[in-house]
């Protein structure tokens, strides 16, 4: 779900960047206001490579496969560090892979970061009363899938929209809606997948889930 | 397929011995008016102007087409299927399928801005190496928890993935295969994932001790031997009027 360079029109990739640095400059505030904000800067960058490599796991979705976005799991478990730690993401595989582009960094930084901003505070929602197993796996499975539907909704709305192609409003809105329906088994996988790792993480490290 | 992380091109060349806060700059600023370029007659120009990146290089062409191979193909779906299925003058008519005016200038246009694009970061990335450029931005001022999230990322990835790749040989030769959708495979894939962000996070805490030792968090490392010369303000002038010309061209034509 990245989009490369050269699809979009310039106002959209710039209005990207003006809408993430928001973004970044907001949760750099919050991280400068912390005690030793130091401190955590090795835990968080060791997450974002661990986060790179799981990304790299191919799950079986016949006919095909498709790999893992995990934003929601990174919102999760990164806080406020993982508006950084997706740009930091999104810039390698855009500089090492090609995947994504450097004009395109700001949208698609919006596309993955909004939603994980999004899943953190669903999974703070588990603290109020008494946090259980349940509730984690519940409040991480809702955390996971709706950050990666409003990925989903974002990409296709902002792709479909922007891309300088000939499109009626009925072909945009036939289009946007058959992109929704070709990853809802996606954004399942992906809510089960988060409430699996919260229930184990829950078992072997707890301190995890309370964020970085 | 790796695109970069060492420096690549001959170090004489003209645009390894510029300084790369320059080079950067000045990437930017040429990719954004690239990415402002609709008129088909400033197609030329752009390729033109990606030729000539590419010539001051001193990259081979079998490089740049080994890497672009990859990337090319994410955009490749979208290029072939839009001449089909966007605009309204039918240029060809082939029964099922028609071949739409719209459509294929959409695709031009979009194919050609991402390959200029992509090739130009691609030659100016590798004229220097990854790390320098990650320093580079630290001097251009870079906030610092992005600096050293992307400095300790960059030193990690290849360990973290080093992990990964064990942990996978290691459920290979107990049998796993995960070519099923189901949930015992997706207990199986979420235990993976677990397991790298455990160890990672086990990394990180004497990672974090070893730095401490080392300094981290008692000083400021922003010191940086970057030197601007002559011929940086020169080449990044030139891109800077290269780049405005584009999209002075562009309003114009448009």
């Amino acid at each position: 779900m990245h989009i490369p360079d050269g699809i979009l029109p310039l106002p959209v990739t710039l209005g990207g960047y003006a809408v993430c640095l928001g973004a970044l400059w907001l949760s750099l505030n919050r991280i400068n206001k912390r005690p030793d904000p130091k401190e955590d800067i090795p835990r968080a960058s060791l997450l974002t490579a661990g986060f790179f490599a799981a990304s790299l796991i191919h799950v079986p979705i016949p006919p095909g496969s498709v790999h893992l976005v995990l934003n929601g799991l990174l919102g999760v478990l990164l806080g406020y560090y993982a508006i950084p730690a997706i740009l930091i993401g999104l810039f390698f595989q855009a500089v090492m892979f090609g995947h994504g582009g450097l004009t395109t960094l700001g949208v698609n930084g919006v596309i993955m970061g909004l939603p994980a901003l999004m899943a953190h505070y669903i999974f703070r929602l588990r603290n109020i009363g008494s946090p259980n197993p349940r509730r984690t796996s519940l409040f991480a499975f809702i955390a996971g899938a709706v950050a990666t539907l409003a990925s989903v909704v974002l990409f296709a709305v902002i792709l479909f929209t922007f891309m300088p192609a000939h499109l009626s409003r009925a072909a945009e809105q036939s289009a946007i809606l058959i992109f929704m329906a070709a990853h809802t088994p996606l954004v399942l996988i992906e809510g089960l997948i988060t409430a699996l790792i919260a229930a184990f993480l829950l078992r072997v490290r707890p301190e995890i889930l309370h964020g970085v | 397929m790796i695109l970069i992380t060492s420096q690549e091109s001959s170090k004489d060349s003209l645009l390894s011995q510029l300084d790369p806060r320059f080079k950067l700059a000045g990437m930017m600023i040429l990719a954004f008016s690239f990415s402002f370029v609709s008129d088909f007659r400033l197609l030329g120009s752009m390729i033109a102007i990606t030729l000539v990146l590419f010539i001051c290089s001193g990259l081979t062409v079998s490089f740049i087409l080994r890497k672009l191979k990859a990337p090319s193909l994410i955009i490749l779906a979208l290029v072939a299927v839009l001449p089909f299925v966007s605009g309204e003058s039918i240029l060809l008519d082939l029964g099922v399928f028609t071949l739409k005016k719209e459509g294929l200038n959409s695709s031009l246009l979009m194919a050609t801005r991402f390959l200029c694009i992509i090739t130009m970061v691609l030659i100016i990335l590798n004229t220097s190496s990854l790390l320098t450029y990650v320093r580079a931005m630290q001097a251009m001022g870079l906030p610092w928890v992005m600096t050293d999230m992307t400095l300790l990322v960059f030193r990690y990835l290849e360990v973290v993935k080093g992990d990964y790749t064990r942990m996978k040989t290691s459920m290979r030769l107990k049998g796993f295969t995960g070519k099923k959708l189901n949930y015992t495979n997706l207990k199986t894939f979420a235990w993976l994932c677990t397991g790298l962000l455990v160890r990672s996070l086990e990394r990180s805490d004497w990672i974090y001790r070893s730095m401490r030792i080392r300094g981290y968090g008692s000083q400021e490392l922003n010191r940086h031997d970057f030197k601007a010369r002559r011929q940086d303000f020169f080449v990044l002038g030139v891109l800077i009027i290269i780049a405005a010309g584009l999209a002075g061209l562009e309003i114009s034509l448009g």
